[in-house]
C-alpha cells in the first residue's frame, strides 16, 4: 500500500513530440484513480512512466516518500496488468500465477499460500490445474489479475485490461475489479478510454486530452461540474447536448435564443452571466440528455424552457427511451422514461431543467457556469 | 531442458554448501548464501566461453575442486554443447548430423527460433526465459545483440507474446521479438535465424512499432524492400506530399485499418472510435490521396506507397 506523487511530469519523444505535458497528481494510499481520455491523450504514457516502461523526460515521481525516477522499474514494488497480457500456454493456471514469485526466489510454501489466496479472491481455485487454452475470456482475465495480485505490490497499474473482452463480460469484470480494490485495500491506477468504466470504477478520475490534464476530481463532481466543453462531452453517455445559442434580454429576463425559441435562464445564473458580460454574446449551452423531458408534468414545472421540436428517432432501452430531436440547425438527445409515447415523425413539446444548464465560452471552450 | 539453475539449487541444498555463482555473459546469477555468511572465498569456473565467479564460505573452502568439477561438467552437459552446436550452424561451420541429433533430438518435432531484442537487462531476461521454459525442449542463450530462443513451441505467436509478457511484467522493459518459419531439421536453423533477423530489421526500417514480428506476416514489407530505387522514387513522387500532411491520428488509423484486414468494425473497436468516425477518416484519406482503403486494389497501392514513404522517413532520420 502506498501513495503516489507525480510532480510536473512530462514526456517528450525524439523529434520533439510531447506526449504528456506538466502532469501533476497526488494519489492517496488505497485510492482508485482512473486516467481516461481518447486515443493519444497520454494516459497510457503516464501509466508507463509510473511503471518505468517509459523514461520520465521531466518532473519527479514519488512512490510513498521515495523519489523513484532513477529506481529500476522492477524495484518500484508495482504490478501491472496490460491490455495485451499473455498467459504462458505451456503452463497451468497455478504455474502462470506462481511464475513471477518463482523468479523472485520466493520459497515454494509461500508461493502456494499466495497463489491459493489470490485464486480464492478471484474465484478460480477450481481452474488452477487447467491450461490457458481451456479457459474462457473472463477466466483468462482473472488469471492475468491473479498474476499481479500474488505479488502483493504497493501499487497496481492497469492499462485497459478489459478492452479485449466483449461488452457483457466487460461490465461484469469492471464490477469484479472494483470489488477487488475494496478487498485488497491497495492503490489502483487504471487507464481506460471508456468513460463508463472511469465513472463506475474510480474514486477519482483524471480526464486527459493531447497530453494535458483537463480535470481531475470525483466522477460525480466531474459529471456535474465539467471544466470545459471537452470534459462535458467526453464524460456521460449519451453525451451532453451542445447548443450554439445567443444570450439576450427579453422582457427583463435573460434568455438563450435558440432558433426562434427563447429559453429562460434562472435568475442566479442570469445575474452571473450579466456580470461577466455575456449578454448579447454567442455561447455554448450544454444540457445533459436526462435533463430534457417530454413529460407533461416536467414541462409545466420548467415552462420557461419549453419548446416544440421534431422527433427523428426513438430508441427504447428498456426502462428509458432515447429520443433524437431536431429543430432547425439544432439536434439533441433526450433520455426520458421508457413509457414515453414519442414516435419518429412526431412533433413534441420538451423542456430543459433550467437549473442543470451549463454555459461554455465559445472561444475558450471553458465553463462559464 | 534448461535446468542448470535448478541443478545449482539442488546441488546447494543436497550438499549443504551455500554459494553464489555469477556469470553475466551466460545469464547466470545464482545465490544461496545467507546474510550471515561473513567471509567468503572466491574462485573462477569455466562456463562455455565465459568465466563465472563462485563465492563460498571459508569453512567449506576444501570443497572448491569438487564444486568446480560438478558445475563445469553439468554446464557442459546441459548448455554449452547445444549452444555451440547452434552457433556453429549460424556461422556456417560444418556440424555432423550425429552431433546435431545428439544435441537436438527434439528438432524433428518441429522447432521455432525467436530472436529477442531488449534495450536493457539482457542477462536477467535470459535468466527469465530459461526459467519460463525450464521443463521444455528449449535452448536459449545470448547471441550478439540478441537473445536466441530455439525450441519445440507449437503456438508460436502465443509463445512470442509470453516472452514479451514476462519481460514487460517482471522487468518493465520493452522488447522486440521476431520469428521465422518453423523447421524440423538442424540445417534450417540458420535460415530461421536469418528470417527472424530480417523481420526485426524490416520492422524497424518501416517504423512498424510493434513488439512481435512474424517473418511470414511481413510479405508487403519484404516486397517493398525489394523494389528498385527508381521505382520507389517514382511512387514516392506521387504520394510523398500527401502522406507528409497526415497527422498522428490518420497514421494510427491507417496502421490499424490495415492491421484489421480492412474490417471497419474491428478497426473502429481497436481505435476506440465510433465506426462513423472511422468512415469519416477513411473518406478524408480518399479525398486527400485519391485512394480508397476500403477497395482491395487501392488499398494494396496505398500500403506499398505508404511503406515506401515510411522507409524514406526512416532513411532520412538515420
Amino acid at each position: 500500500m502506498s501513495s503516489l506523487s507525480l510532480r510536473h511530469i512530462s514526456k517528450v519523444y525524439t523529434g520533439n513530440v510531447t506526449a504528456v505535458k506538466d502532469f501533476n497528481l497526488e494519489i492517496e494510499d488505497k485510492e482508485f484513480i482512473v486516467f481516461v481520455g481518447p486515443s493519444g491523450c497520454g494516459k497510457s504514457t503516464t501509466l508507463r512512466m509510473i511503471a518505468g516502461l517509459e523514461e520520465i523526460s521531466e518532473g519527479e515521481l514519488y512512490i510513498g516518500d521515495k523519489l523513484v525516477n532513477d529506481v529500476a522499474p522492477k524495484d518500484r514494488d508495482i504490478a501491472m496488468v496490460f491490455q495485451n497480457y499473455a498467459l504462458y500456454p505451456h503452463m497451468t493456471v497455478y504455474d502462470n500465477m506462481a511464475f513471477g514469485l518463482k523468479l523472485r526466489k520466493i520459497p515454494k510454501d509461500e508461493i502456494r499460500r499466495q497463489v491459493t489466496a489470490a485464486a480464492k479472491i478471484l474465484d478460480i481455485e477450481h481452474l488452477l490445474d487447467r491450461k490457458p487454452k481451456a479457459l474462457s475470456g473472463g477466466q483468462r482475465q482473472r488469471v492475468a489479475l491473479g498474476r499481479a495480485i500474488v505479488r502483493e505490490p504497493k501499487v497496481f497499474l492497469m492499462d485497459e485490461p478489459l478492452s479485449n473482452l466483449d461488452a457483457k463480460l466487460r461490465v461484469q469484470m469492471r464490477a469484479e475489479i472494483a470489488k477487488l480494490h475494496k478487498r485488497l485495500q491497495t492503490t489502483f491506477v487504471y487507464v481506460t478510454h471508456d468513460q463508463t468504466e472511469a465513472m463506475t470504477m474510480g474514486s477519482r478520475i483524471v480526464v486527459m486530452k493531447d497530453g494535458v490534464t483537463q480535470q481531475m476530481d470525483t466522477p460525480q463532481f466531474i459529471y456535474d461540474h465539467p471544466t470545459n466543453i471537452f470534459v462535458a462531452g467526453f464524460i456521460g453517455s449519451p453525451q451532453m447536448n451542445m447548443l450554439d445559442v445567443t444570450l439576450s434580454e427579453k422582457d427583463g429576463k435573460l434568455v438563450a435564443e435558440m432558433g426562434g425559441d427563447f429559453l429562460e435562464i434562472p435568475e442566479d445564473k442570469a445575474a452571473f452571466l450579466k456580470k461577466e458580460g455575456y449578454v448579447g454574446k454567442n455561447v455554448i449551452l450544454g444540457i445533459r440528455p436526462e435533463d430534457i423531458d417530454d413529460d407533461a408534468e416536467f414541462i409545466s414545472l420548467h415552462s420557461g424552457t419549453a419548446f416544440e421540436t421534431a422527433v427523428d428517432v426513438t430508441e427504447l432501452m428498456g426502462a428509458e427511451t432515447y429520443i433524437y430531436l431536431s429543430k432547425d440547425k439544432y439536434s439533441m438527445i433526450a433520455r426520458v422514461n421508457g413509457t414515453s409515447k414519442a414516435k419518429p415523425g412526431d412533433k413534441t413539446k420538451v423542456a430543459f431543467d433550467e437549473n442543470k444548464i451549463h454555459i461554455f465560452d465559445k472561444e475558450t471552450e471553458l465553463t462559464v457556469l | 531442458m534448461y535446468s542448470f539453475n535448478s541443478y545449482l539449487h539442488k546441488l546447494s541444498e543436497e550438499s549443504g554448501i551455500s554459494f553464489s555463482l555469477k556469470c553475466e555473459a551466460e545469464g547466470i546469477n545464482f545465490n544461496s548464501l545467507t546474510n550471515e555468511t561473513v567471509s567468503t572465498f572466491i574462485f573462477e569456473v569455466a562456463l562455455g566461453h565465459n568465466i563465472g565467479r563462485i563465492s563460498l564460505p571459508n569453512n567449506v573452502k576444501s570443497c572448491t575442486a569438487l564444486l568446480k568439477f560438478s558445475i563445469e561438467n553439468k554446464y557442459e552437459e546441459l548448455i554449452s554443447r547445444s549452444e555451440n552446436c547452434i552457433i556453429n550452424f549460424l556461422e556456417g561451420k560444418e556440424v555432423s548430423a550425429d552431433i546435431a541429433d545428439t544435441n537436438f533430438p527434439f528438432i524433428t518435432k518441429g522447432c521455432i527460433l525467436y530472436l529477442v531484442s531488449v534495450d536493457k537487462n539482457r542477462t536477467e531476461v535470459l535468466e527469465m526465459i530459461r526459467e519460463l521454459y525450464e521443463e521444455q525442449e528449449v535452448v536459449c542463450f545470448l547471441y550478439g545483440e540478441y537473445i536466441l530462443v530455439l525450441g519445440v513451441l507449437e503456438e508460436e505467436n502465443e509463445h512470442a507474446e509470453s516472452i514479451r509478457d514476462i519481460i514487460a511484467s517482471n522487468l518493465f522493459a520493452n522488447s522486440s521479438i521476431a520469428y521465422g518459419n518453423s523447421f524440423n531439421a538442424s540445417i534450417y536453423i540458420k535460415r530461421a535465424y536469418e528470417e527472424a533477423k530480417i523481420a526485426l530489421f524490416l520492422g524497424k526500417r518501416f517504423g512498424l512499432n510493434k513488439e512481435i514480428y512474424s517473418y511470414n506476416a511481413m510479405i508487403f514489407e519484404r516486397i517493398v524492400y525489394g523494389i528498385n530505387d527508381d521505382l520507389k522514387k517514382e511512387i514516392l513522387f506521387s504520394y510523398k506530399k500527401k502522406f507528409d500532411c497526415f497527422d498522428n491520428e490518420i497514421n494510427t488509423t491507417v496502421a490499424n485499418f490495415i492491421d484489421c484486414q480492412m474490417n471497419i468494425s474491428l478497426a473502429a473497436k481497436k481505435l476506440y472510435v465510433h465506426r462513423n468516425t472511422l468512415i469519416y477518416r477513411l473518406d478524408k484519406i480518399k479525398k486527400d490521396t485519391g485512394l480508397d482503403l476500403r477497395l482491395f486494389n487501392e488499398a494494396a497501392i496505398f500500403i506499398i506507397a505508404f511503406l515506401i514513404w515510411k522507409e524514406e522517413k526512416y532513411k532520412t532520420s538515420e
